[in-house]
């Protein structure tokens, strides 16, 4: 298969290692670029996906190609000590990754993420401080990225994805969590260009190029028409209400938890959680 | 049997022809040759556009008067449990079973069995019913 006809699979061959080195290549050790990891109105989801990382791990994201400054769950600091890193950054050159959307309601008062000197600091305040001033902005999960869970019926805290929060160009690396991979090869690739590839959602053409349906297993079943009738059947588990038709990831080819397995090989259909609409639109996840 | 003879005209005669005559522009050795086949290979294109369309307005034709349900009947066939999925849309009903964004008769939020003539307007453009297999009429 040519690679103008699928990225995923053209670039298969030479997709995240190669990236990875390209970047360590060139960029200066002494001299890594910062980067916030902002947990906004979220599960924390993505930050717990990427500790799952493998090939690259999150140890060598930390250690070798960018200098976390701030991330909550992860960061040693606590409380103003924590938030005093975060007004620090701002000053350098940083990536700003938000997970989670941005509860707008009441002055973002939904979602404290820290107190400063006797001042509430919200959600809301810290994407739109380190927004303005950030040099790529990496909007990872779905809720960052197209409001998602988070901002679902009937949106009681009124969030917004950091995509429409933001006036700037913000990557958008959606996914109910984002896979590691989708994160760390996003970072490895503006790290080498400036520029990665990105589809009309902003979303990169590496990672979002073709939908699950494209690479699917179980696509020759679809094909001949022969349909999965409960869960649990090998068959083509279209008629039970997947998604994979309409969701554009290489889920099918990386698969989940260091590539051992995915949501279709654990016989469950796809819900669509990478896409626009998650979960509102994508209901109901199973039907009989 | 008539069928079966114009499928054979339109497929394989007339895109013989139209590649034949192709080649002959290619390799015509004069100005004259060349606008003497591309004038046929025009009439060529011609017919097989119009043999297309009639085949399409013949097919779609049959199909209409394939199954008639009214709104009732239609809900019968909603998607679920391995039923067809059937929608209508200005009074025709189409078969989105095997829609790649109907999965389980669903699409963003809509359910199959339904008159979504609305619903379908103020999203879509008419051109993409085109692809899809037609039930028949949607009876009032």
């Amino acid at each position: 298969m040519g690679s103008e006809i699928c990225p995923v699979v053209g670039n298969k061959q030479n997709i995240l290692k190669s990236i990875i080195d390209k970047a360590i290549n060139n960029i200066d050790q002494n001299k890594k670029i910062n980067l916030i990891w902002l947990e906004a109105a979220t599960c924390s989801g993505n930050i717990i996906s990427l500790l799952n990382a493998e090939n690259p791990d999150v140890i060598y994201l930390l250690r070798k190609m960018v200098n976390m400054t701030y991330n909550n769950s992860l960061m040693a600091e606590e409380g103003e000590r924590a938030f005093k890193k975060f007004l620090d950054t701002l000053d350098t050159e940083f990536i700003l990754v938000v997970e989670g959307a941005v509860a707008t309601k009441n002055n973002g008062l939904y979602n404290v993420i820290a107190r400063y000197k006797g001042k509430t600091i919200t959600g809301m305040d810290a994407v739109a401080m380190a927004g303005k001033k950030a040099k790529y902005v990496l909007a990872v999960g779905s809720c960052a990225s197209y409001g998602g869970p988070s901002a679902a019926r009937p949106n009681p805290s009124e969030s917004k994805s950091v995509y429409d929060f933001l006036d700037r160009e913000v990557i958008r690396v959606p996914g109910c969590p984002s896979n590691p991979q989708w994160v760390i090869g996003t970072i490895a690739s503006i790290l080498i260009n400036d520029n990665p590839e990105l589809d009309k959602e902003n979303r990169p053409v590496l990672f979002y190029g073709i939908t699950i349906h494209d690479l699917c297993p179980r696509r020759s079943y679809f094909d001949k028409g022969i349909f999965a009738k409960k869960l649990g059947e090998p068959e083509c588990m279209f008629k039970l209400g997947c998604r994979g038709p309409i969701t554009r990831t290489d889920c099918p080819i990386r698969r989940w938890n260091n590539s051992t397995n995915w949501p279709i090989g654990d016989n469950t259909p796809c819900i669509g959680c990478a896409r626009n609409g998650f979960p509102d639109s994508m209901e109901p996840f199973v039907r009989y | 049997m008539a069928k079966e003879y114009r499928e054979s005209y339109t497929t394989d005669d007339i895109k013989r022809r139209i590649d034949y005559l192709k080649n002959r522009i290619d390799f015509a050795e004069s100005k004259y040759e060349k606008l003497y086949f591309m004038e046929l290979l025009r009439q060529e294109e011609t017919k097989s556009n119009q043999v297309e369309e009639d085949e399409t307005k013949a097919d779609r034709t049959a199909m209409i008067t394939k199954t008639d349900l009214t709104l009732e009947q239609l809900t019968q066939y909603d998607g679920s449990g391995g039923k067809p999925a059937y929608v209508a849309v200005d009074g025709i009903i189409y078969d989105v079973s095997r829609e790649g964004s109907w999965g389980g008769g669903t699409h963003f939020g809509l359910y199959a069995g339904q008159d979504l003539t609305e619903q379908f307007s103020g999203c879509h453009q008419a051109g993409i019913l085109k692809n899809l297999p037609i039930v028949g009429r949607l009876i009032k």
